[in-house]
């Protein structure tokens, strides 16, 4: 089997923004987008919105809404089908962009003159999302943080997806020799393939939790030796998968998945600390730095998959990163 | 281990006696103050240093600079303060004796001239650096980046740490936003859009394992999260809006590193007599892959190999005729996972001997002009040329581990001609308009072939 295409084609896109202030407290962000992709003349026309209100001192509530869209993964379009005949059809070329409706509200209190507190709520409605003509669970929402390109052919935008999520900030912005940023996300991503059923996207760890933490010592009075202290904790939702089926890999010799309960259940939690030693040294012209940055100290056990082996006729599970050291030396003069 | 020597190096730093004279460290502060919807430079800004025990201060000039000289090294805050002009505080700044601090900001006109005086918490990382976002963005500094443990001076990692982002592996940067796949996301540099900015990175992603940008040369940037404002297109997740700092244009400065990510050397300075144009530049090799080609050996055959390097030359030609600045990255990588030397059960795939080699290429310049046709107006004209390419190639062994098949090949590359147009114009303190078009040129050629006959 073969691809063999070179091409040229184009995209252009026009946009304009309008910021109109009200008065000092109030601002309204408006603007249309507007984008055509030349190779097949798939367009979209996008307006965009946005109103902040600095209701109280220190204090906002803000709302926006914007349709945005996106033309698919350059190759996908000219992924060439064989046909009993022996000759080659590009299946995928009439493609529409997918679609997205963003709307967001959010609230931003400036507690005092370090501290703040963010609270953002949204939705996300997403259509025209390709997937494949026969019913599947196959769905361009799920590309990515893969080294594959994907290939698939006969693909139609028929797909939808949505996304809905609360996100909380806590920030204090380094003074007094220290800093802290705590952040909180809660979400649910769905999609629909071709089958017509709802399922979780494979990104749909559901929440994600950082604590991050730092302080600074200086070592003598003229400041010219710092000692650093970093570090930060998360704490995710497991990554979803697409369970194996065991029977059917050993029968077949080589992996096989179970596509009907794709995606439903996720792997066990994700826990990582990272920790970061750093000293400073200030010459008189140069500066020095020394860093330790210890990824994962405290080796947990993160599953990054599970694949078939073939040789044991059993899975096997993969996991991410264990305690990594590293060391970093870097001067500037 | 690599981290006991550390440890010996910073105990004998901490307790070296000092034998450099007592006078007091010390280093420049200087910047550019801007007008948030403009863009225009502010002079006769006032710009002070608080929490000193001297009352230091200093006027911006007709460009908008300021200029703070010999400042005891350690932290600094400073306020700017300008009648109509809200005011804006920056604390706790990183004077260094090696880098002379340069920081650019902007400062937003009030629409009533109010009595009360409403201070912002600086350049504030509640609101982007864009003016027409309004949700979901926050800009971040390379000091930020720095600082975070575990984010390897990689804005994509640092950015995982932000709410709303969620890593969808320890071994690569890609972005997840808001549940939705790492390839909805936009990356932007100096205002043109540009490829996967990542060394072994795919057609079509948006991450890799290791990030080709480099922090040292980051400027203050911005990072989207949804629903950005009209000039971003083609993103369905969210956009990371880059800048790259100009390089220091009145004195040269030099930095080197060393660690596991890389080998690495930069320099900045100015270029000509005039002191108004700079060079910054920046050249990275991947550590383990320079230790293999002086001939230290791994007993190990996948050893990850890449280089980049990374420019800017900004050039302001004055008042009539603007200023040109041109910024380029580039980036080389490859990687053999060979399983020809490996037993069984320890294949890169499971079950499968095969060698595989993977190459990627990614490079992009862009040429910008930017010219005020008066202070409330200017338009900025972008011309940028970038290209990607994969080769990869997949040798099955099977049975025979001497007798080896092509399996499968892949050469693609996508090369992008852009030509961009913006105009700003500011009407008056209420209402600011930005208009613009993006027009790519794309020449593809995607080769691949796959041997069918499995035996």
């Amino acid at each position: 089997m073969l691809t063999d295409f070179s091409g040229t084609s184009a995209i252009i896109q026009g946009y304009g923004s309008w910021q109109h202030r009200f008065s000092d407290k109030v601002t309204l962000n408006s603007g249309l987008h507007y984008q055509q992709f030349l190779f097949n003349n798939s367009y979209a026309i996008e307006p965009r919105i946005g109103l902040k209100w600095n209701f109280l001192p220190n204090q906002f509530l803000s709302v926006a809404a914007g349709m945005h869209s996106q033309i698919q993964t350059m190759r996908l379009y000219f992924y060439e089908t064989e046909l009993p005949d022996h000759t080659y059809i590009q299946t995928n070329k009439n493609m529409d962009m997918t679609q997205s409706n963003h709307y967001v509200i959010a609230y931003d209190n400036q507690l005092s003159e370090n501290w703040r507190i963010k609270v953002e709520g949204y939705y996300q409605d997403i259509n025209n999302v390709p997937v494949e003509t026969a019913p599947s669970t196959y769905s361009t929402l799920n590309i990515g943080a893969d080294y594959v390109s994907p290939n698939e052919d006969s693909l139609v935008n028929n797909g939808t997806g949505k996304n809905i999520g609360v996100e909380f900030t806590l920030e204090k912005f380094f003074s007094k020799n220290y800093y802290l940023l705590l952040t909180t996300s809660l979400f649910d991503s769905k999609y629909s393939g071709s089958d017509g059923v709802e399922r979780n996207t494979a990104f749909n760890g559901n929440y994600t939790i950082n604590l991050l933490s730092g302080v600074e010592f200086n070592l003598d009075s003229r400041k010219r030796k710092v000692l650093t202290l970093n570090g930060k904790y998360t704490l995710a939702g497991g990554k979803r998968y697409i369970p194996i089926d065991l029977e059917a890999s050993i029968v077949s010799n080589e992996t096989e998945y179970n596509y009907e309960n794709a995606y439903e259940n996720k792997y066990s939690d994700y826990s990582r600390l990272d920790v970061k030693f750093g000293f400073k040294l200030n010459g008189k012209k140069v500066t020095q730095e020394w860093t330790l940055d210890i990824q994962n100290i405290l080796d947990s056990k993160n599953v990054f998959q599970q694949v078939y082996n073939p040789t044991t006729q059993s899975i096997q599970t993969e996991y991410q990163l264990g305690f990594f050291p590293m060391v970093t030396y870097r001067i500037l003069f | 281990m690599k981290s006991g020597l550390f440890f010996m190096i910073l105990m004998s730093m901490l307790f070296s006696s000092q034998n450099s004279s007592a006078q007091i460290t010390t280093q420049n502060l200087r910047g550019v103050i801007r007008d948030k919807q403009s863009h225009s430079p502010i002079p006769g800004v006032t710009v002070m240093l608080l929490d000193s025990t001297k009352s230091i201060g200093t006027l911006t000039d007709v460009d908008g600079q300021f200029f703070i000289k010999a400042l005891p090294i350690g932290r600094v805050s400073i306020k700017a303060i300008l009648m109509g002009y809200s005011p804006v505080v920056i604390r706790n700044l990183i004077l260094d004796a090696g880098k002379e601090l340069v920081i650019n900001f902007d400062m937003e006109e009030q629409v009533s001239n109010l009595k009360e005086v409403v201070i912002s918490a600086g350049y504030d990382k509640r609101v982007a650096l864009n003016e027409m976002s309004t949700v979901s963005a926050r800009s971040f500094s390379v000091e930020e980046t720095n600082r975070y443990a575990g984010s390897l001076s990689d804005p994509s990692r640092m950015a995982m740490n932000f709410a709303g982002v969620s890593v969808a592996s320890d071994s690569r940067n890609d972005v997840v936003i808001r549940g939705n796949s790492p390839t909805g996301l936009l990356w932007r540099m100096d205002g043109v859009n540009i490829p996967n900015p990542n060394h072994f990175g795919t057609l079509g992603t948006t991450g890799g394992p290791v990030s080709m940008l480099n922090n040292n040369l980051l400027d203050n940037s911005d990072f989207m999260t949804g629903a950005f404002p009209a000039e971003y297109g083609n993103a369905l997740s969210g956009a990371f809006d880059l800048k790259m700092r100009h390089g220091n244009n009145e004195k040269a400065e030099f930095v080197g590193q060393i660690g596991f990510n890389g080998f690495e050397l930069g320099a900045e300075g100015p270029i000509g007599k005039k002191k108004k144009a700079s060079y910054l530049a920046n050249y990275r090799y991947s550590t383990l892959g320079l230790l293999n080609e002086i001939g230290i050996r791994f007993g190990y055959s996948s050893i990850p190999q890449y280089q980049d390097l990374s420019f800017k030359i900004d050039v302001p030609t004055g008042i009539k005729s603007g200023r040109f600045t041109l910024f380029g990255i580039g980036g080389k990588s490859y990687i053999e996972l060979l399983d020809k030397d490996k037993k069984e059960g320890h294949f890169t795939v499971s079950g499968f001997a095969q060698d595989t080699y993977y190459r990627s290429n990614m490079g992009v310049v862009g040429l910008s002009h930017k010219l005020f046709f008066n202070e409330n107006t200017s338009q900025t004209i972008y011309v940028a040329a970038s290209g990607t390419q994969n080769i990869v190639s997949v040798d099955s062994l099977y049975n025979n581990k001497e007798n080896k098949i092509q399996r499968y090949g892949n050469n693609s590359s996508e090369e992008k001609y852009s030509f961009s147009y913006n105009i700003n114009k500011k009407f008056n303190s209420k209402n600011t308009i930005s208009v613009g078009f993006i027009s790519d040129i794309i020449h593809f050629n995607y080769a691949d072939s796959v041997l069918n006959n499995s035996s």
